[in-house]
């Protein structure tokens, strides 16, 4: 009865971390050609990092519906996203609350020598939540190692007028589909080749 | 087989399967960043080989001697 358990269990354990492979390989190569992501303001995630400079930005509070939220204290503030792999586009939507009367804005590093970001407006909201979406493409913004800032600014702003409730990230790329399907698995294996070496 | 020697025998597969998992993953993880510790936590990968090393070592010594 033992010897057969043993080997039932020696075989489980085998299984598992090749099961765990090709999870994680599904998740890397995404067939679908997107990637969503939420950055609550309350858990860390991996492919966005927080809101920083710390001293830039409040600490997380809940409000009435037990959403987080974050305000600015003072500006630029920036955040990272972090794709694993290689995309073409990101579609960044953002939850914010604008309590001032100039627009703030959101943008992607596009030249870090003159450190110049493209801005796109997120108009005023008059104290309420809000969702904007803006498209980046990552071909024109400028990576840092393995991530890329983007940024917002809201130079009239005063503390604690501008808050952000979420950040959700959606990377695009072509979808995998039977055709072609091999010759862009290896364009993903030399791109990141080429990244290594 | 004695139920010592299954919980042994099972405590050291985990411990080599967790331990060539971990080194595999870690491999990975230096190739390319994010394949793995942005699902996984490499601190559950580093316990797991850890615990069941531990519990293999005591319960090799309290194995009787096969001499």
């Amino acid at each position: 009865m033992l010897p057969a358990l043993h080997k039932i269990i020696r075989t489980a354990l085998i299984i598992f971390p090749i099961f765990v492979f090709g999870w994680l390989g599904y998740k890397e190569i995404a067939p679908s050609g997107k990637v969503a992501v939420v950055y609550d303001m309350q858990r860390e995630m991996p492919f966005i990092s927080k809101l920083y400079p710390k001293d830039r930005v409040s600490e997380s509070y809940q409000d009435v519906d037990g959403d987080f939220y974050r305000t600015f204290l003072s500006e630029p503030v920036y955040f990272d996203l972090k794709p694993s792999g290689q995309f073409e586009k990101v579609a960044v939507t953002v939850k914010y609350k604008n309590g001032g009367a100039a627009p703030v804005k959101m943008g992607g590093l596009i030249n870090k020598t003159a450190w110049a970001f493209d801005w796109r407006d997120l108009p005023p909201t008059g104290g309420k939540w809000q969702n904007r979406t803006e498209f980046f493409d990552f071909s024109e913004l400028i990576p840092e190692g393995n991530k890329y800032r983007l940024g917002f600014s809201a130079s009239e702003m005063q503390a604690d007028q501008v808050a952000i409730g979420e950040v959700k990230a959606l990377f695009v790329r072509p979808e995998l589909n039977g055709k072609g399907t091999a010759n862009k698995l290896l364009e993903g294996f030399v791109w990141r080749m080429n990244k290594i070496f | 087989m004695t139920a010592k020697d299954f919980s042994y025998k099972v405590s050291k597969d985990i411990f080599v399967v967790s331990s060539i998992t971990l080194a595999v993953f870690g491999g990975l993880e230096w190739f390319e960043p994010g394949f793995v510790s942005y699902y996984i936590s490499f601190n559950w990968l580093l316990i797991i080989p850890v615990i069941f090393g531990t519990v293999t070592v005591i319960l090799d010594k309290n194995k009787p001697s096969e001499k």
